[in-house]
């Protein structure tokens, strides 16, 4: 029997008041505890996407659903919000607190007592395999991966039931964005969320999904099981896996 | 032909344009007022905000005071001088001191000062999606960035004018007695004489409105920058113009409003 829906996209329509149009007539549907991943081209709207579920970005048309609340409930925003967790393309740690500090302010906005948010923010700092001795150092202070490692610890300490990780292992060396890869396979077996990834990165892709979805033109126009990538038939699909392997060729 | 109708589009095109800019700008006001009434209020942000805002910005207001004061004794001097009122050097730099360099000259500093680093601290903010996360973890960034900003400015602004109107009258003080001959008992008497409560207090008034702006203008286009470090500039730039000549017209309005006929 299949999950139940957990996110979902309804004729989804983005306009820029430039007139790009970034989604047209967008549908999608993600599965309860199932881990979606989107490749597509730069620029197709693939981030816009994301900061449309979250309600970041105003869409011009349609609908979009998390947990059976609408982004238009202004009412159950924070209730709409509290099942999130993103973990951004940059990071986006916060420049003027530590790397514990960073983990903690997530967990005391959402009510946690000081002690506590302090325990599991260094629980969490551990479980992504951060040593304690960067706990009090500053983001600045860090390597790219090891930022990344703070944003899925801050990310995962909110018990999402919904996670979205945006180009997680972009500008990491290939070693560096395998173990995140891995990490963030672990932690989606572990806490069990509803997973969105976009990534140009199809080795992550491969690692962290149970289906992928091509975004081109506004819309999906492929979607099937992980397994499925290497035998799709559809052009833009093998022209990206081609890409890859030529990459990873050169490499 | 062609020229005259360019023209007058260009024209059109800017006046929407603003139009645009001041709607976006009473929006974004509305909200950081807004947040600045509503729970929950980031006391730590705040004092970390007035440090920032407030006793970092002693040094220049307290420089830029102490000289105006002094220039303003010797120029008093210089021109009274021509008509025999030398003695009203000290009334003069009082009244000039409290009622308009004091308030002006801490605004424009803190203007300079602190509008830029709300403009590019936010900017930087904005493009590395950090506002987003704020958002993302259920905090709202108004209340959080903005409502700090907007009262850090309003507390310091005037505590640095009444600061400036203390260093400004010692300037004022030390050209008086070792330069131009005063008397220390004399001048002291004269500047008591001729300090008005109404002065002061209209200077305070002036300087909260001034702090109210500079923190509006560093947050509004902070949070409108765009993708990359030039728009950050840019954001920049603007803020500190804009938050200059808010503290101009600002001070006209306010003057008006205490001394107008």
């Amino acid at each position: 029997m299949l999950a139940p829906v957990e996110i979902e996209f309804i004729n989804v329509k983005k306009t820029f008041s430039n007139g790009a149009k970034v989604l047209d007539n967008f549908n999608l549907k993600v599965r309860k505890n199932e881990s979606l991943v989107i490749i597509g081209r730069s620029g197709v709207g693939k981030s816009i996407m994301l900061k449309i579920l979250l309600g970041l970005v105003r869409l011009s048309a349609g609908d979009v659903m998390a947990g059976g609340i609408s982004v238009y409930d202004r009412k159950r925003r924070q209730q709409y919000l509290s099942k999130f967790s993103m973990m951004f393309q940059g990071g986006a740690l916060f420049d003027s607190m530590t790397v514990e500090q960073n983990v903690i302010f997530g967990l005391m906005n959402r009510g946690t007592p000081k002690n506590e948010a302090t325990k599991i923010a260094q629980e969490k700092l551990l479980a992504v395999e951060l040593d304690k001795s960067v706990f009090k150092l500053y983001p600045s202070a860090l390597s790219g991966g090891m930022q990344k490692r703070v944003a899925l610890a801050r990310a995962i300490a909110l018990k999402p039931e919904i996670m979205l990780f945006d180009e997680p292992t972009s500008g990491l060396d290939p070693v560096t964005g395998a173990t995140i890869s891995q990490l963030i396979r672990g932690m989606i077996k572990k806490f069990n969320f509803s997973c969105i990834t976009i990534t140009h990165d199809l080795s992550a892709a491969q690692v962290v999904a149970d289906r992928v979805a091509l975004l081109d033109s506004g819309k999906i126009i492929w979607e099937d099981k992980v397994k499925a990538l290497n035998s799709s038939d559809n052009p833009i699909v093998r022209h990206f896996m081609e890409s890859s392997r030529w990459t990873k060729g050169r490499a | 032909m062609m020229i005259k109708k360019n023209f007058l589009a260009d024209i059109g095109a800017k006046t929407l344009g603003m139009l645009v800019e001041s709607g976006k700008l009473a929006i974004f006001v509305s909200k950081g007022v807004w947040a600045c009434f509503s729970p929950p209020v980031y006391c730590g942000e705040m004092l970390k905000q007035i440090l920032h805002t407030g006793f970092f910005s002693i040094p220049i207001v307290g420089l830029t005071a102490v000289f105006s004061g002094m220039v303003i004794a010797l120029q008093t001097y210089v021109g009274f001088a021509k008509f025999s009122g030398e003695s009203a050097v000290a009334t003069v730099v009082i009244v000039a001191i409290t009622r308009e360099l004091g308030p002006v000259m801490a605004g424009l500093m803190v203007a300079g000062r602190i509008s830029a680093s709300i403009a590019a601290e936010l900017g930087s903010m904005k493009i590395s999606e950090q506002i987003d996360a704020l958002e993302v973890l259920g905090v709202s960034p108004f209340r959080f960035l903005v409502a700090p900003r907007i009262w850090a400015c309003l507390i310091s602004l005037p505590l640095l004018t009444v600061l400036a109107d203390i260093i400004g009258t010692f300037g004022g003080f030390v050209v008086g007695t070792t330069k131009l001959g005063f008397s220390s008992h004399a001048y002291m008497t004269q500047t008591f004489a001729n300090l008005k409560m109404e002065d002061v207090i209209c200077g305070l008034v002036k300087s909260a409105c001034f702090g109210f702006v500079i923190a509006a203008f560093g947050c509004f286009y902070g949070f409108n920058s765009l993708r990359g470090a030039k728009s950050v500039g840019e954001a920049t730039t603007m803020a500190v113009v804009a938050a200059c000549m808010g503290v101009l017209v600002l001070n006209y309005i306010v003057t008006s409003l205490f001394f107008g006929a």
